[in-house]
């Protein structure tokens, strides 16, 4: 497993996919630190707006760093298994001395690194920017950490369906599914958000507030993200968050939350199952 | 015993694959898989090697059952349609495999290897810019890195030249001077004459006949006989050995089911007291005797196009 691991880590390195996302990061870091000190160079002089625009401009920022990690997830994981079943490779591995589940948890673990890592990299990239730039904000060391975990468990939730995807069907099949998956979750959350907008001004939205969930439930990447920024911007018990479609008052039940964690642990467990139970 | 199967069945929803398949490799045999392409054999062995799994009946590799992981450790395979990462070099690819092996220090081995099957000096170069040779070679490589008891190879030399072909030919037989169990899986007879000892042929996903090569080739000719006026009572001596036994003046035809009837033939005539002048098997090329087979009756009707 720990081989499997390694080679699907190293794998990443080799891929065109690792440098095209990376030249992505390095457009989007550029612009968004342009975007950002021109923002910052006249902040509004009272607090309370100058720490509203704060909030909105990190958020925005932790918003397209998501797509991005969420590009390199389909990209390097809907072919993590079906791609070398397709190829050829697998034949000559699952010949070896070692386990069906041990070639699934091993992918699983050695792209959950790269991901992790990539996510890490970003998640601080973006903060540090903001308050490079003045972003009027303060951070506790723990809210920091726990945001940053929940900003790459929404990846890797992501990488679990793909590789049970691609655990059964072809490349392509498992790239339209997870590709349309997580744009649907996406959009169930701006349903979710608006309806939520729309309820507290006296409106009844309630259908907008039920897509949302059940776009949740299929897929809880978006949900980790409004979880993750109602976290980052709590301090003392103070919310410094502001409504918008992206993010907004509208917090994430518990129940929500645990199951995002069993979320990845269930799929994984799937993909082992239809993975040792195939043909190759 | 290196290989045994009872009624082992893979078929593709109902369709294709093998079926019924009986087989005893013992070990230290080479054992020739022959037939013609979708016949069956790379079913046959995907299934033995646990990449399939089987629709009905069982099998045991070196004793144990299908898809044990320890003998999986003892065992190689050379899969016919195959590539390996191509983003690694060959040394690389051989390193990632000796891993998956859990061999503790597979340097000398690697090179060993290398050298053994022409690849030696192209190791640095990704696989991806391999011809299909070299990757038929770098796969052979592979297949033998735990130095296994029992190797499958599922058309070895497909994409090899001739000299490749008489190269993997010495490293079978080498395999079988040290004691290995050889599984080759061919369409063509030239390669599995030249090596094996026993082979079973199969059509259609049905084996139609194993045993030794030699005495297959002694079941489809005949023996002719040259003697003069034969003594009374020879042909009815001879009827006890021998099959469809024709006389036409002083020649006699006969048909032997084993090499061994061909001496008893020639002591019964001597016995009876004819001359015997001359003694020839003649016809039964292999080739002539497989294309019979796979054309013959309940079997295929494609078999002209194989075994060149
Ligand atoms: N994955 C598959 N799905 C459906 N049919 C298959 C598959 N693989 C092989 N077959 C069929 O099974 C038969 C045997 O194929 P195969 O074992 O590859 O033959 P061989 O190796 O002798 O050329 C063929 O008729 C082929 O069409
Ligand atoms: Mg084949």
């Amino acid at each position: 497993m720990i081989t499997v691991m390694k080679y699907s880590f190293k794998e990443m390195f080799n891929k065109k996919a690792l440098l095209l996302v990376i030249v992505l990061t390095l457009v989007f870091l550029t612009l968004y630190g342009y975007g950002l000190k021109e923002a910052y160079k006249d902040l509004p002089r009272s607090p309370v707006i100058a720490v509203s625009l704060s909030s909105q401009l990190i958020s925005i920022g932790l918003y397209f760093a998501g797509l991005i990690i969420a590009f390199l997830v389909v990209l390097s994981s809907v072919g993590a298994l079906s791609a070398d079943i397709e190829s050829g490779v697998m034949q000559a591995v699952l010949v070896k001395p070692v386990k069906r589940w041990e070639i699934v948890v091993g992918k699983f673990l050695g792209i959950g690194a790269m991901i992790s890592l990539y996510g890490i990299v970003l998640f601080f990239a973006i903060i540090f920017l903001n308050k490079f730039y003045g972003a009027r904000m303060i951070f506790s060391p723990s809210n920091l950490f726990y945001s940053a975990l929940l900003f790459i468990l929404s990846p890797i939730i992501l990488l679990s369906l793909s590789l049970w995807g691609s655990s059964r069907m072809s490349t392509l099949n498992t790239g339209i599914m997870v590709v349309m998956l997580y744009g649907f979750a996406l959009i169930g959350g701006w349903m979710e958000q608006i309806g939520y907008l729309l309820s507290r001004n006296g409106g009844s939205a309630q259908g907008l507030i039920n897509a949302g969930i059940i776009s949740s439930l299929i897929l809880p990447t978006d949900v980790l993200y409004r979880k993750m920024n109602s976290l980052l911007f709590t301090t003392d018990g103070l919310k410094f968050l502001f409504n918008n479609i992206l993010s907004g008052g509208y917090e994430p039940s518990i129940a929500m939350m645990i199951y995002s964690a069993a979320y990845p642990i269930f799929m994984l467990w799937m993909a082992v199952k239809s993975f040792s139970s195939r043909d190759i | 015993m290196a290989i045994e199967t009872l009624g082992l069945t893979k078929q593709y929803g109902g369709k294709g694959g093998c079926v019924n398949i009986n087989l005893k490799v013992e070990r230290g045999e080479i054992f020739g898989f022959l037939g013609p392409n979708g016949a069956g054999k790379s079913t046959l062995v995907k299934t033995l090697v646990g990449l399939l799994r089987p629709t009905s009946g069982t099998a045991s590799i070196l004793g144990r059952p299908l898809g044990d992981t320890e003998v999986k450790g003892r065992i190689g395979y050379l899969p016919e349609n195959f590539r390996y990462h191509d983003w690694m070099t060959g040394l690389e690819v051989m390193r990632f495999h000796a891993e998956l092996y859990k061999m503790s220090r597979p340097e000398r081995r690697i090179t060993e290897l290398l050298e053994l099957v022409g690849l030696a000096g192209h190791e640095k170069k990704r696989v991806a810019g391999y011809s299909k040779g070299m990757q038929q070679r770098l796969g052979l490589a592979v297949a033998l890195l735990p130095d296994p008891e029992l190797v499958f190879l599922d058309e070895p030399t497909s994409a090899l030249d001739p000299v490749g072909r008489i190269e993997v030919r010495e490293i079978i037989r080498e395999l079988k001077n040290r004691g290995k169990t050889v599984f080759l899986n061919s369409h063509l007879l030239s390669e599995v004459e030249m090596v094996c000892d026993r082979v079973a042929v199969i059509n259609k996903g049905r084996i139609i006949i194993q045993g030794s090569l030699k005495d297959m080739l002694y079941s489809g000719s005949r023996v002719l006989i040259r003697t003069e006026t034969p003594a009374a009572g020879l042909i009815e001596a001879l009827s006890a050995a021998a099959e469809e036994i024709e006389q036409k003046g002083e020649f006699i035809s006969l048909k032997v089911k084993y090499r061994e009837d061909i001496p008893a033939i020639a002591r019964i005539i001597v016995e009876s007291g004819t001359p015997l002048y001359e003694l020839k098997v003649v016809g039964g090329s292999l080739e002539e005797l497989f294309v019979n087979l796979l054309r013959g009756g309940k079997t295929g009707d494609n078999g002209n196009e194989v075994f060149v």
